[in-house]
Parts: C-alpha cells; structure tokens; sequence
C-alpha cells in the first residue's frame, strides 16, 4: 500500500461510532420486523460486521455467545466460495464451521467496494424452529447430529444477484415446522444484512476505500492496547476454575468442566487452557468452538473494564486453549451441540469469571444463575379456541445475577451467556395467545446468595392449562450445583419444579425433566439464585436490614448469616440497626465460624 | 377571547422561569427570564407575570408548561405511593421488562430503582382471565383490613392495577371505591382507566406514574389557579401536555400522566409554527442544551409521537408523546481520555453545577463548552441572556491538560472534541430519521438551544441536509411554541382484529366510545375534531406501525386504505414488505383536537448587514487548521431580507449562530435566520 492515508485519533473515534451505528440499526431492523416471538419478543439474535479477512470489527448490543465467533463463520465462507460476488448472501448453522449450534441461522452479506470483498454483514438469529427430530430447538439428549435431526447448512448460498435461490428457500419451507414465520424471519435477517451492505457502501463513499482499510487496522490495534493495559492492572498468576453441571441421564455425576488460567500481568496477556476436560459426549451438551471461545472470552470481559471495544483486537490478548475431541471446545463430527449456547457455556463463564476473584478482592465475580427450568419451558397441547396445536417456548423465568466487588447482583439476569440482554414475555399476552394460566410470578427470599455483595434472587412461578391437557419440557441445570459465591460469598439458591396436585399438594420432580397436566394441575418452577461476593459479616447492616424491609431475606438470615441486631418492625417501616449488637453478634458467629 | 388579546404563556424549569407574551396586533413578543421559585413555584409564576406589566384585563389567554412532576418523579421525591395489585404479581414492577441496556460487560450495572418498593407492593386476591372472565372474586374484606393495616399509614397515593383489567374493569372499580370509603385522603389511579392496554408492565408503570403525581400536581394546579383568580385574571389558565397539546387545569389534575415530560414538547411545536410560516414541513428539530442533544421530526407539518415515552431506561409510560430522542451531548458534556489514549466525549456532564470550566463555577474537567472558548466560538460577552461571564485562560489551561496527555496543542484538542461531539450528534440525527424511514437530506435542519447554533451549519453539511434554520428567541422556545399548541387530549385502547376479517361496526363502536371519553375532556368547548390512528402489524410481529385512519365511519375501504399506508410504512422503515399477507390491528388511539389561533412573528431589526457589525473575532472553525477572522453581527438588529456571506458570526444574548464558508444567511420576516450553501 502507498502510505497508509492520513487518520488522527479524531477520525478514529469518528468511524467507530459509525460502524457501531450501522451494527444498531441492522439490530433495529431485525428486532422490529422480525416474525416469531423468539426474535421480536425475546431479541435471540445478534448482528455484526466483520473485516474482508475474518476479524470481528463491531457488534453493537448483540448476544455474547452469539457474535464473538462470527469471525470463524466468515472464514468458512471465504473458503468455501472463493467466487464470491456482489448480490451474494449465505446461510450457515454449521456448529463444527464455526457456527454456535444448529438452532442458530446466521445470514452472512459480503460487502464489496470496487470489485473488492471489504466486510461482512452478518445476522444471526435464533429459530423458533430449524426442522429437529423433535418440536424443540434445544435437544440436550440427541447423541449426535443425526438425532438431532435438524436442517444442517454448512454455509450453502441462499441469494444470488440480490435474489433468493429458491431451492434452499424450498426445503427450508418443507422441513421448517412454522414455514410462513420462519420466511418472515428469513426476511428480517435479509433485511438487516442489506441494511448493514448499504451502509458500510455510503462510508466508504464518503471516506475513501483506503482510509477505512486503514481505520479497520488502527481500531484493532488500539483495541487490542486498550485490553493490554486492563490486563497489565492483574497480577502474574496461574490459577484454576471449575463449575460441574448437574447430573442428567448417562452422567450421574455431572459434567465437569475445567479451566486454567495463566495470566500474564508484565505483558497484558491471558491463557483460557480448556484442554483439561471431558471427550465429546454422546448427547446435545457439547460445545462447538464459536461457543467455547465466546465463553471463555465472555467470562474474562466480565472482569475488565466495561468500556473495552469488544472486537477481534481486544480478543488478541486472549488465547484460549482447545483440544480436539473434547466437549468443550473440540467438537467432532456428528457428536451435537444443539445446547452449545446454555448450559455447559454457563458453567465454562461461570468457571472463568469466579477463578478470576481468587486474585484478590475486588476482581472477578461469583458465578451467575442460569437454570432454563420451568419458567423457560417448552410448553405444547391443543388450542380448542382455534382447534390447533401450539409449542413455543416461554421466556418468563427470573435467575439471579451474581454478585461483584462492588454491586449486588441483578434481580433478572436470565443466563451468564447473554446477561440479560433478552426480553421476558408478558403474563397477560401468554395468556391472550395461549390456554394457559399463570398462578404467580414472584421472586423469592433468601435465594441470592449471601455476602458483602449479595446475589440476584430466584424467581419461581406457577402455571397451567385452563382447558386441555399441557406438556411441559424443561432442563434446569443448577438445582444439584447452585450458583457458587466468591471470597466468602455463599451460593444462590438452587433451581426445583415440582407439580402441584388437584388437591393443592406439590410433589417434587427433577429439574431436567418433562410433566404433563391436566386443568386444576400445575407446574411450579424455581430457577436459581446467583452467588454472593465476600463475607456477609462484612455487609453494611443498612443494606441487611433494606433487603429485610422489602422482603429478599428473612428475618433469620439477617440475624444468622449478616448477624445484624436491630431494633422495630418491617410492618410499620421502624427498622433501624442497634450497632454495639451488631458488632458484637458478628464478632460471635465468627469465632463460631473459626471453630468449624 | 378578544382577537387582540394578550396571550402569554410561562414555562417553569428547573432553573429559568421564562414568559412570552405575544400581541396579535403588532406581532411582536416580549419576553422575560425570572430565577424559578424552587419554593413555591407558582408564586415564581405570578412574579413573572407581574414583570411582564401587562395589565391582567388586557390578557385574554395563559399558557403554563411546568417540569416540576417530571423532576419529582426523576429525582424520586415524589409522594409516597402504593400499588395494590392481583395476588401472585407484586414483583411485575421489579421484573421490568428483564432486559438491560449496553454495555453487556458491565457487571456492576445496577437496574433502575423500581418505582414503587417492594414494601409498597400489596396483593389482593382476585383474578380476571384473558377474556375478561371472572375466575376469582375480589377479596373485599381483605383489601379493607389492608387499607387499615399500619402499612397503609403514610401512603399519599394508590395505583390499583390487576392482570387483564382492561378486559373486565369491575374490580378495579369496586377496589376504588373501597380505597375511598377507607382512605377519602388517598389519590386513586386505577389501570383500566388509565391505560387501558395490554402488558402488565407497562400498564401499571403508567398507572403508578399517574397516581404520584396527583398529589403533586393537584395542589400546586389548584393553587396556581386561586393566585390568578386572586390577581384579578380574567382568565382559565392551560396546562402543556407531552402530547403536544395544551388542556384545562381540571384536566390535568385528573390524568397528570400526560404532564409527564411535557417539557420538550413546547420547543417541537415551536418548531412546526416557525416552519409554517416559513413553509417548510419538513424539519428535523436538534435542541443542545446544557446536558443533552434532543432530536425530533417533523413530517408534514406535524410532529412524529410515539405511543410510549419512558422517565429513564427501563421505566416506560405509554401515553401518546412528541418522538424525541436523546443523547448525553450538551454544552456541559466532559471530555476525556481512555487507557488507549483515545480523546472521549461525555456520557458524564458537568451540567450548569458545576458547569464548564470557563464558567468559574468550580467545575475543573473541560467540556464542549470549553472547547467553543478555546477556538473562539464564543468570545467575551456574557451568554445566557448575561447570566455568565466566560474566563477563557480557565478553559484554555483546562484543555491544554488533555493537550498534553495527547502531545497536541489545546486548539488541536478543542477542535478534535467538537469534530467527535458532532459525529456522535450526526449518528443520532441519522439514526433518528433512518429507523424511522426518513432521509435527512429531505429535511431543514431546526436549530435551538444555547449551544446548538454554534454547530449547526456544519452539521447540516455533514448530513447533507439543504438548510438550517435558526428561530428568533431561541432562548425563550419553549414558551414561545405552547402558543402555538392546539387544545388536545388522547385516549388509547387496546383492539385485536384482523383487518380483512373483522367487523367494521364493532370497531366504529369501539372509536366513537373512545371519542367520546376523549371529548369529555373539553367539556363546553366547541368545534372539537377527532384524529383517528390504528396500530398495525403482520401476524405474529410484535412491533407495530401506527397510519391515520381516514376520516368518517369505519368501512372496509377505509381499511384497505390504512392496510396500504402500513405495507408501505413497512416498505419504507425496514426495507420489505409483504402485501399478500394477514395485518391485524394491535391497538387505537383517538385525539381530541381543538386548534387555537398560532402566532405570526415578525422580525424587529430594522438594519442592513453593514449597520448591524459590531466588530470581529478571531476564530478557528471546526475542521480547520488555523484562526480566521469573522465579522460579528448583531442578529436581531438585522432587517428582514437581510444576507450575510459566510464565515460571521451573528450573536444575540441567548444564541451564537455561526455561518461557514461558503454558507449565506439570510434574515426571514418572522426573525427567523436561514442559512444553506452558496450557489
């Protein structure tokens, strides 16, 4: 190149606001026209633009899991079509090409200037449907991709010219139980994509094809400082992780999952070793390389600076160690991931952001509560109103947050591996579009995890049919191995369901399970509550007795656990803390603790 | 009212009380800028009344807006306020919408205080189905032992909000009764009156926001109102609503609601008057205040609404509002550099306290404010009507501190902040018309605000846009637009039908019912037009587009006419759209609107360019390397038909508007200042 063209600091900063720009209305667009109750409701899909040579450059407000490895998916569409065009579009779920798991359909857009492929725009949603065995996009028992059953597009073309090829539109339609929606949907990532492909055309226009490549490069490397010096502020260290899923038939014990990690503080580097963890599994759990470096990745951001860009640059002090063969990570043909973005992705967070607090207070995190239990089932049955069936999934479940050095963590947090970045559904339209009734929704006390800083409570809800028989499905993790605190933090509490009977009793039912009811019947579903960070010895009585006024903790646990004395009644808003008792208090039950 | 009668109108912010008052005979407006009387604000009402010196017999007309509610309900001090709600859903105010704003990092986010605690929260036993059925009946003798329990002590106002009582209203009616008979103190908001709609969140959000502010509103309404009854005016006075319209004081202390953030909506409408008289419908409106950078539409003559406004991220109310949006982008945002080196801008504002570092107020973090002194923008007078005196050695000192962390000098830096500063506010003003389907080259820009004025030719020729147009009293704009509101109240409802299968007479039924309530309002008051609206979308979305209905009873034609105005909305905001598919109606919404008589506006300097000049200033422009030197001008003395050639810089005492090279100003009759390229 003759002399890269001029670019100050000035016009850095100016470019990236609009490349962000342009990730957020492709966002918009497919957010706002966008069909199934997945996309539109929940917002499960994520959009981002990547560099002519496969790193991620902008991914305004997109989905963690989601977009941290579209790189990997551009890469396999540059191999597979090295004819690509102007007018091209490419559909891709291929978890062992880089994609997160089959029920993602991810639509890349090349973007060419002057004859030149310059970026990708990429949308990746998540289907209400992609054609599984079974009426489920999640399938966490399928022993390999055959029993998944789902449509598998190793990135295969699906525009030419601007135009649909229709054969794949076609078999989409055929396989895809919701066609008409699933077509809306297609049209929204469509959309987006094109959006992103108009955009980035009118920037370069304005600014000349060299000056962006040029910006392209500097805001990866100033990326890539700014991760440096947030990792330069650690210590040199090696330490360990480890976060086991509950047990599920074939693994009695669970699944463990492991990490190591080497900071490097004189150079502002960190290694994610995964190497040390279990062969692929003969069942859906599995996580597919996009996934485990997101969750890797995601759970070291989760400890620096918020402010970092979250791009290919910033990724280049973090190396993440994979084995080939292994469930995290290394996947293998036809062994599925069809889970890849939930559960052992969870615990791989969970493992790396609670190894990071052992550096000492305040760093990392506890772990966050991530249970898809009942308040995240898979419900179906007949509609005798339209004389149809229905399934979908409701998105309504409430999991702690966990806590930090300096905050509580979130009343609704849903998942480590998208933070809250989802919508949850309305009560009153699930029960408009659906014959079912929901008893309560509320959040329970005593479930964050105690400490300094205390977790995000659980939250539990009831529901069930008003007319005809229900079916319900649902995989919580986290009721055998709740959310662990940190520095002292005591974990949340753990996820349950159990069914409540015609005469009011409630029998208990595993949490990774299925029931079925009948009108008078329900099911009741606890997700989990995120860990608390350090003593709770040591947290402001204030705050001990604020939570006691509204409710998050019981009276016993703010004597036993905060060991708080206080004085008046949260019935009449009197409490107020009695300080030489509580000093006194603390002091006793830590003695107590040091005895055991 | 006589034609030629006095209308004013007083907008009371948090820290300036302005006044207009306008005389129809002349065109001619005076103004007044008085402290607000933060302790008895409509005491501060009548004080600017007063120095108006307009003779209470001579004013025919009193318009007031007030941000008093908003600030309370912002800063959390307003009355103390439960919420009586279904058993089983206390939490539906804690749970939000679940999600969370950007950055997805940030571990240490903290959500939005929910409006009312949890201790504030009450369960009734009751529940109604989703087709209005009535499944369990209201635990009556429950909610009176409640309502009599020590926890109810205190509690100045109530909102009751049960699941689907939009579909059945009987116990949200009969739970209001038992709140009167046992708390006659207590102000009642119930949902199904309220906001009559579905989602549960955003119903008893609204519904809260509605009873806090009763006790608030009420009595400082009633008051007003006494005062000037006391003073001998002749008149009732009006209150600006968000909505862009202005309503009776009775209203207003019935739905509050519709005060909330109103405070922005008087600058809009101002912005709609001024362009029709200068015949321009379409006008992107960008207010740069103090802390922020405002941005709206006006499409048509008519400003967009959007059927929800929020009070801060997470806490929506959904009453119809002017569409503006916003950025953390004013005059007092800080700059910054990060661990990469690289200059930021805001989010964090110093605000008027501690303000800019040139004010000598005690702020000492250089904002954009400072940069403008730096590079010469503003000079040595006093800005804000006289109010502050700028030290520009303090906002030179200030910048070079960056200047010296970046090795660059401080007018290297300075420029560099407001080349940033205007980036950002191009992206919000091209994100605001492109998500909505609008291409700003099709728009003039419509400048207000202290500091926008500064900015706003290069901006427009950043974004293309043909024109900026500059409004006289931009210092007072506010005000001066709710003169230019019409009288206007809304009522929305929730409706589910597909258009090509519902029934047309049902839904007639459905828009007169919601008429009349709407016109309820004006009671007495003639000559009361309805607009009707729909909200559409293609089955199984979940956003919606809202077209206007035609007017006259509902048929299938008029139908078919508002399912085309939606498949080309569709077409135009998101790029397809799908004419063979099924369109169902989601919601309605009515306005009530009487127009008032809109001021003109003429411009009062009676000089040519040459004759306006009042010196020079050096100054190094946005994007240029070095000093020039600019003629200054004395805006209002400008005659109209007046053109000046850029660069100058035409300074009144609310506003410095800045003309670039190879732009031309050009001085409108109505005062207001027009600036495009040069041919």
């Amino acid at each position: 190149m003759a002399g890269a063209p001029e670019l100050d600091g000035t016009l850095l900063a100016v470019l990236a606001n609009r490349f962000e720009a342009i990730v957020r209305e492709m966002t918009n667009t497919l957010f706002r026209t966008g069909r199934s109750a997945v996309l539109n409701m929940a917002r499960d899909f994520s959009c981002s633009i990547v560099s002519a040579d496969d790193q991620l450059l902008a991914a305004a407000e997109g989905l963690q899991v989601h977009v941290l490895g579209a790189g990997l998916q551009t890469a396999s569409m540059r191999e597979l079509h090295p004819d690509l065009a102007r007018g091209d579009a490419f559909l891709h779920n291929d978890p062992y090409l880089g994609n997160t798991h089959t029920a993602d359909f991810t639509l890349l857009v090349p973007v060419f200037h002057a004859g030149e492929h310059v970026f990708t725009a990429c949308a990746k949603a998540h289907q209400a449907d992609c054609g599984n065995a079974a009426p489920s996009t999640y399938m966490p028992y399928a022993a390999d991709l055959y029993e998944e059953g789902g449509l598998n597009f190793p990135c295969v073309q699906i525009q030419r010219d601007y135009r649909d090829i229709d054969d794949i539109v076609r078999m989409c339609r055929r396989r895809i139980r919701v066609a008409d929606m699933w077509y809306g949907d297609y049209l929204a990532m469509v959309g987006a994509g094109r959006i992103g492909e108009r955009r980035i055309g009118e920037t370069i226009e304005r600014y000349g094809a060299a000056t962006i490549k040029a910006f392209v490069e500097r805001w990866l490397d100033y990326s890539e400082q700014r991760a440096q010096a947030a990792l330069r502020e650690l210590p040199t260290c090696e330490l360990r992780g480890s976060s086991p899923h509950d047990p599920m038939p074939g693994h009695p014990d669970g699944i463990p999952v492991q990490v190591g990690l080497s900071i490097d503080g004189e150079e502002g580097r960190v290694v994610v070793d995964l190497t040390d963890n279990v062969d692929c599994l003969d069942n859906g759990l599995n996580l597919s390389r996009c996934s485990a470096m997101a969750g890797s990745v995601i759970g070291i951001f989760n400890c620096l600076d918020p402010d970092l860009p979250h791009n290919a640059g910033s990724f280049r002090r973090i190396e993440v160690r994979i084995r080939q063969g292994s469930a995290i990570g290394g996947l293998e043909f036809p062994h599925s991931a069809s889970v890849a973005t939930t559960n052992l992705s969870n615990r791989l967070i969970n493992s790396v952001q609670a190894a990071v607090a052992a550096v000492g207070d305040g760093h990392g995190l506890a772990e966050g509560a991530g249970a898809m239990g009942v308040g995240y089932s898979v419900f179906s049955g007949n509609d005798r109103r339209n004389g149809s069936p229905y399934v979908n999934q409701m998105v309504i479940g409430n999991n702690g947050g966990p806590a930090s050095a300096t905050a509580d963590g979130w009343v609704t947090y849903a998942m480590p591996d998208c933070a809250k970045t989802v919508y949850i559904d309305s009560v009153e339209v699930l029960e408009q579009r659906y014959p079912l009734r929901i008893r309560s929704l509320r959040l329970l006390p005593d479930s964050g995890g105690a400490g300094r800083h205390r977790g995000g409570p659980a939250g539990e809800m009831v529901y069930g049919p008003v007319a005809d028989p229900l079916q319900a499905f649902y995989f919580a993790d986290f009721a055998h191995n709740p959310p662990q605190g940190v520095r002292g933090g005591a974990p949340g509490g753990a996820a349950r369901a159990a069914k409540i009977e015609a005469d009011g009793s409630a029998v208990p039912r595993p949490a990774i399970g299925d029931v079925e009811l009948v009108p008078g019947e329900w099911v009741l579903g606890v997700e989990s509550g995120g860990g608390g960070y350090g003593d709770p010895l040591e947290r402001d009585p204030e705050l001990v007795l604020d939570d006691l006024l509204e409710g998050w903790i019981s009276a016993a646990a703010a004597r036993d656990v905060y060991g708080v004395e206080w004085v008046g009644t949260v019935e009449d808003d009197s409490l107020e803390v009695v300080g030489e008792a509580t000093k006194t208090r603390r002091e006793r039950l830590r003695e107590g603790l040091e005895k055991k | 009212m006589k034609a030629d009668a006095i209308r004013i109108a007083v907008d009371v912010g948090g820290t300036f009380t302005d006044l207009v008052a306008y005389d129809p005979g002349t065109e001619r407006l005076r103004t007044v800028k008085v402290l607000t009387d933060t302790e008895d604000r409509s005491r501060g009402v009548l004080r600017a009344l007063a120095q108006s010196e307009h003779p209470p017999a001579e004013i025919g007309e009193l318009l007031h807006g007030t941000t008093a509610g908003t600030n309370a309900v912002i800063e959390r001090t307003a009355p103390r306020t439960a919420v009586i709600t279904t058993a089983g859903f206390r939490d539906v105010l804690e749970l939000m919408r679940g999600d969370r704003p950007m950055p997805v990092y940030d571990t240490a986010w903290r959500k939005p205080e929910p409006l009312v605690p949890r201790d504030l929260r009450f369960e009734v036993a009751e529940r109604v189905d989703a087709e209005g059925g009535m499944v369990r009946p209201l635990d009556e003798d429950g909610l009176a032992r409640l309502l009599r329990s020590d926890a109810f002590d205190g509690v100045e106002a109530v909102a009751i909000c049960f699941l689907h009582s939009f579909m059945n209203d009987a116990h949200e009616l009969r739970a209001a009764e038992i709140v009167a008979a046992e708390r006659p103190d207590v102000a009642v908001s119930i949902s199904s009156r309220v906001n009559p709609e579905v989602r549960e969140y955003e119903r008893v959000c609204t519904t809260v926001l509605d009873a806090m502010l009763k006790p608030l509103m009420g009595s400082y309404l009633r008051e007003l109102e006494q005062r000037v009854r006391a003073e001998d005016f002749a008149v009732d006075p009006l209150v600006m609503f968000a909505n862009a319209g202005v309503a009776p004081i009775a209203v207003a202390e019935d739905r509050p609601i519709f005060t909330l953030h109103s405070g922005p909506a008087g600058g809009v409408v101002g912005a709609g008057l001024v362009g029709q008289l200068l015949g321009r419908e379409n006008l992107i409106t960008a207010d740069m205040g103090g802390t922020s950078f405002d941005v709206c539409a006006i499409v048509g003559g008519r400003p967009r609404f959007r059927s929800e406004g929020q009070i801060e991220w997470g806490l929506p109310f959904r009453i119809p509002v002017v569409d503006v949006t916003t950025i953390g982008a004013g005059g007092g945002s800080e700059a910054w550099i990060d661990a990469g080196g690289l200059l930021r801008i805001g989010p964090s504002s110093a605000g008027a306290d501690p303000g800019p570092v040139a004010y000598g107020l005690g702020g000492t973090t250089p904002t954009i404010t400072d940069a403008f002194v730096v590079l010469g923008y503003l000079g040595d007078e006093p800005i804000a009507g006289g109010a502050v005196q700028l030290d520009r050695e303090a906002a030179v000192a200030a910048i070079e501190g960056l200047g010296e962390q970046l090795g660059e000098s401080a007018e290297f830096v300075a420029d560099a902040i407001l080349q940033i500063a205007m980036a950002g506010m191009a992206a919000e003003i091209r994100k605001h018309s492109v998500e909505r389907g609008d291409d700003p080259r099709e728009f003039s820009l419509f400048s207000f605000g202290g500091a926008g004025s500064m900015l706003a030719g290069a901006l427009a020729r950043l974004l293309e846009m043909p024109e900026v147009i500059v409004p006289p009293h931009a210092g007072v704009f506010s005000a001066f637009g709710m003169l230019g509101a019409d009288l206007r109240f809304d009522v929305q409802r929730t409706y589910h039908g597909d258009v090509e299968r519902l029934d047309p007479a049902d839904l007639e039924r459905v828009f007169v019912a919601a008429e009349t309530e709407a016109a309820a309002a004006f009671e007495g008051e003639e000559e009361v037009g309805f607009r009707r609206r729909a909200a559409l979308r293609y089955v199984g979305q979940r956003h919606e587009i809202e077209v206007d209905l035609d007017p006259g009873e509902i048929t299938p034609e008029i139908l078919g006419a508002a399912r085309a105005e939606f498949d080309a909305g569709h077409l135009r905001e998101y790029g397809h759209h799908r004419p063979g598919d099924r369109v169902e109606i989601r919601a309605l919404a009515v306005s009530a609107v009487r127009g008032r008589g809109r001021p003109a506006l003429a411009s009062e300097g009676d000089r040519a360019p040459a004759e306006a000049r009042t010196g020079s200033r050096e100054v190094r422009l946005i994007g240029s390397a070095e000093r020039v030197e600019l003629d200054v001008y004395d805006r209002a003395a400008l005659r109209a038909g007046a053109e000046l050639a850029g660069p100058a810089i035409l300074s009144s005492d609310d506003a410095t508007v800045v003309v670039y090279p190879g732009q031309v100003a050009s001085v409108d009759r109505s005062g207001a200042l027009l600036l495009r390229e040069a041919a």
